[in-house]
């Protein structure tokens, strides 16, 4: 995708009132988040940070897995879009009272909620709540399967950085089996031209992943050779009793980026990674802060693409509203 | 003067005789006779089956019926009714109810329940181990002094192989048959599995994976302590070309085993799980189209004994949750037979075959005299309209749950008449 087609594309050909995952979006649809969250950036670091499109409306954080970075993300996109916003999160909700998803949403847009943002940690979360409240919902993460606002704001953060991803080799390194972000931007670089290699520990990344259209390596070396863009992934220590791969200092030893290894990517290579960082496991410590990692700036875009997406549901949705209404009235 | 029946003209469908031709059908009293005499026949019930399909009574060998424990989901008497309803006239209960079919105490419960709330012929499997637990035997002598022909330890599989050895041996004691579930606990992610079957739906919707070997270990495995044990075995909703192979190598060296499959497993395949519906979560999860088409092979070969629904009721509320939450299983009497017809067109097989697998073959596994029109057989017989066509609903159902993935879709065929030991048990819609 160049350019002109990003600056082209207009905020009214989104048709989405949920964003639940990047697989089922178009090319056109990154387009237009593109696009909007870029207008959204320009206003960063002005004195008075809030713009109007969200007000008076209230924005439900319903957070049903631990989260930080997203949860801080998605209220700060809220606020500065000047939504009112409430956080559930799952140790404090009903939920562990026994109360149902279902109920817990109904019930939440009983209080006259306009959006719903979910992280939980079953997949397919977000759909199963989108089905079930006439509000837009948006997917915060759902288990392994989605994070598409993490999709959308690495691939524009490069996009920002490398202009069109046509032809262009990705590298994603680490846990890409139990990884929501690494599906998501594997759908999103397919649909903006990119090629994708994920390398890892074959139980991490099993060449079965193949079957998504990316190539598997399980040699680094080969894998980051001639990679545009290295993002990483982080290594979930938590995993460990499972017995996924030996140990973690065997997992530096093998696919932990070093400076040795740094010299074999391209000098203008980025060097991403969603957070949170393990220094000295996936990365080390240099290196994040290095002139090629876009760590921070990818923090930054989440801000941005998020704003975009809440203001691109909620805007279809009132539309939608609308003409429901009109049509109401025509028939009487 | 006993029971009368005169079923006039109807497409007679007897796999066991190789019978397929119109004709009339006579039961006196609780038997098929070869005709009735003038006066009998003054007096008979007349069943008018003129461009209907006359065939036994169907047999599953797989339901959960849930009383004791879980009434709200279904009871033998609704279970019953839901059986009748599709056409069964004798299913096999699984005894994973709440407590657990192992004790003669628990036996005795539900032979009284049977007795006073069934309108067909339900038979209870007993767990071979304590409350299913895997690796305590249940008193299998006692079970079977108390009337227990069959066990299983349904949805729960011994681990330990020795455990098995041992139950398969002693089960063999009293010509037991065991009835198994094959799924190795440590790679489904422990006892309780995985939402769906490792492939590549799996892998895009980021879901655990329930990998074929978890079946195909414990087959090979079980296959093996059948052929040194000498148990009657059979496998339950088998769902895998490999499995199949290993179980057709066992019985070529002459291992007493025979297996079944789902009309799920038959029909839907695990790229459903999209739709994140729970009524498309099973156990075992649906397959892909290779392991399906491997059924399907199995099937024209000869080499499947049964079709099992495995009719596993649960309420919409427990079901209408997130998916890798919602638990496994589906109802599937009432919609079986206009299933399996289907998909039988589609594939040009013959019908008799698929009637085998719902009557005679079965009887044969469970060692009954069951599952035939011929003169003298019991008259369990069903009336089933190929062309009817209605929508599977709430409404309709006879069961207390609706949990399918076909509720509220347009099914081709319907069970008109089903009658048991002679008495019309289930009629169209008026029962």
């Amino acid at each position: 995708m160049d350019t002109e087609v990003i600056e082209n594309s207009v905020e009214s050909t989104w048709n989405h009132r949920d964003l639940l995952g990047i697989e089922e979006l178009s090319v056109a649809d990154l387009a237009v988040v593109f696009s909007v969250a870029k207008s959204f950036k320009k206003t960063f670091g002005r004195r008075v940070k809030k713009l109007p499109p969200l007000r008076g409306k209230t924005v439900a954080n319903l957070f049903m897995e631990p989260s930080t970075r997203t949860r801080v993300a998605f209220e700060m996109a809220a606020k500065r879009l000047s939504a009112d916003t409430i956080g559930v999160s799952g140790d404090s909700s009903s939920l562990t009272k026994g109360e149902s998803l279902t109920d817990t949403a109904r019930n939440i847009q009983a209080l006259d909620v306009d959006l719903i943002v979910l992280r939980h940690s079953s997949a397919g979360a977000a759909h199963f709540l989108s089905q079930r409240v006439d509000i837009p919902v948006i997917n915060a993460g759902d288990g392994a399967h989605e994070h598409p606002t993490q999709g959308l704001l690495d691939t524009f953060t490069m996009f920002e950085q490398k202009g069109s991803l046509q032809g262009k080799k990705v590298t994603i390194l680490g846990d890409i089996l139990f990884s929501r972000v690494a599906r998501s931007n594997i759908w999103a670089l397919q649909k903006l031209g990119a090629s994708v290699t994920v390398a890892g520990p074959s139980t991490l990344v099993p060449t079965r992943l193949e079957s998504l259209g990316v190539t598997v390596k399980h040699d680094l070396r080969q894998a980051l050779d001639g990679a545009e863009v290295v993002m990483l992934l982080r290594i979930q220590h938590e995993r460990q009793n499972t017995a996924l791969f030996p140990s973690i200092g065997e997992y530096c030893a093998m696919f932990g980026l070093n400076k040795t290894r740094a010299e074999w990517i391209d000098p203008n290579a980025l060097i991403m990674h969603p957070g949170p960082i393990n220094r000295g496991v996936e990365i080390d410590s240099d290196l994040a802060d290095s002139h090629r990692s876009v760590i921070l700036d990818q923090v930054t875009n989440g801000i941005a693409v998020r704003m975009a997406v809440l203001y691109l549901c909620s805007r279809y949705h009132d539309q939608q509203r609308v003409k429901a209404l009109s049509k109401e009235g025509e028939n009487g | 003067m006993g029971n009368l029946l005169w079923i006039k003209q109807g497409r007679i469908l007897d796999p066991h005789t190789n019978r397929d031709q119109v004709g009339d059908l006579f039961v006196k009293e609780d038997s098929i006779v070869a005709s009735l005499t003038d006066q009998e026949k003054a007096e008979a019930t007349i069943l008018e089956a003129t461009g209907k399909w006359v065939l036994p009574g169907l047999i599953d060998l797989q339901v959960h019926f849930r009383e004791p424990g879980q009434s709200h989901k279904e009871t033998i008497a609704s279970g019953s009714r839901a059986a009748a309803a599709g056409g069964f006239t004798t299913v096999v209960n699984m005894g994973n109810t709440n407590p657990s079919i192992d004790s003669p105490n628990t036996v005795r419960f539900i032979r009284d329940k049977i007795e006073t709330d069934a309108v067909i012929e339900i038979i209870s499997a007993a767990c071979s181990t304590k409350d299913r637990n895997g690796s305590v035997l249940a008193p299998i002598g006692s079970l079977a002094k108390a009337g227990i022909r069959v066990l299983a330890d349904n949805e729960k599989c011994i681990q330990d192989a020795s455990v098995m050895q041992r139950v398969a041996e002693y089960s063999e004691m009293f010509d037991l048959l065991l009835l198994v579930h094959c799924q190795d606990y440590t790679l489904t992610g422990g006892e309780e599995g995985s939402p769906m079957r490792e492939g590549e739906c799996s892998l895009r919707l980021g879901m655990r994976g329930w990998p074929r070997s978890a079946e195909e270990t414990i087959v090979a495995r079980n296959c093996i302590i059948a052929r040194d044990t000498g148990v009657r075995m059979h496998f339950q909703h088998i769902t895998s070309a490999n499995s199949l192979e290993f179980i057709q190598q066992a019985r070529s060296q002459g291992v007493a085993i025979s297996v079944e499959v789902s009309p799920h497993h038959l029909t839907l395949l695990d790229r459903e799980v999209r739709s994140f519906d729970s009524n498309y979560k099973m156990n075992p999860p649906l397959c892909g189209r290779e392991d399906q088409e491997a059924l399907w092979k199995a099937i024209k070969n000869g080499w499947i004994d049964a079709i099992a629904s495995g009719h596993a009721p649960h309420q919409d509320y427990e079901k209408e949750v997130e998916f890798d939450q919602a638990p496994y299983g589906i109802v599937g009497l009432e919609t079986l037979l206009p299933l399996c017809c289907q998909a039988w067109q589609e594939r040009g097989l013959p019908l008799l075959d698929l009637v085998s697998l719902l009557t005679i073959k079965p009887a044969k596994v469970l060692q009954i005299e069951r599952g035939t029109l011929e003169v003298g057989a019991l008259a369990n017989v069903i009336i089933f309209d190929p062309e009817e066509k209605w929508i599977f609903n709430q409404k309709n159902t006879q069961s207390l749950s609706c949990n399918s993935p076909w509720l509220g879709k347009e099914m081709t065929g319907k069970v008109q008449t089903t009658v048991f030991r002679g008495e019309v048990v289930y009629r169209g819609d008026n029962f």
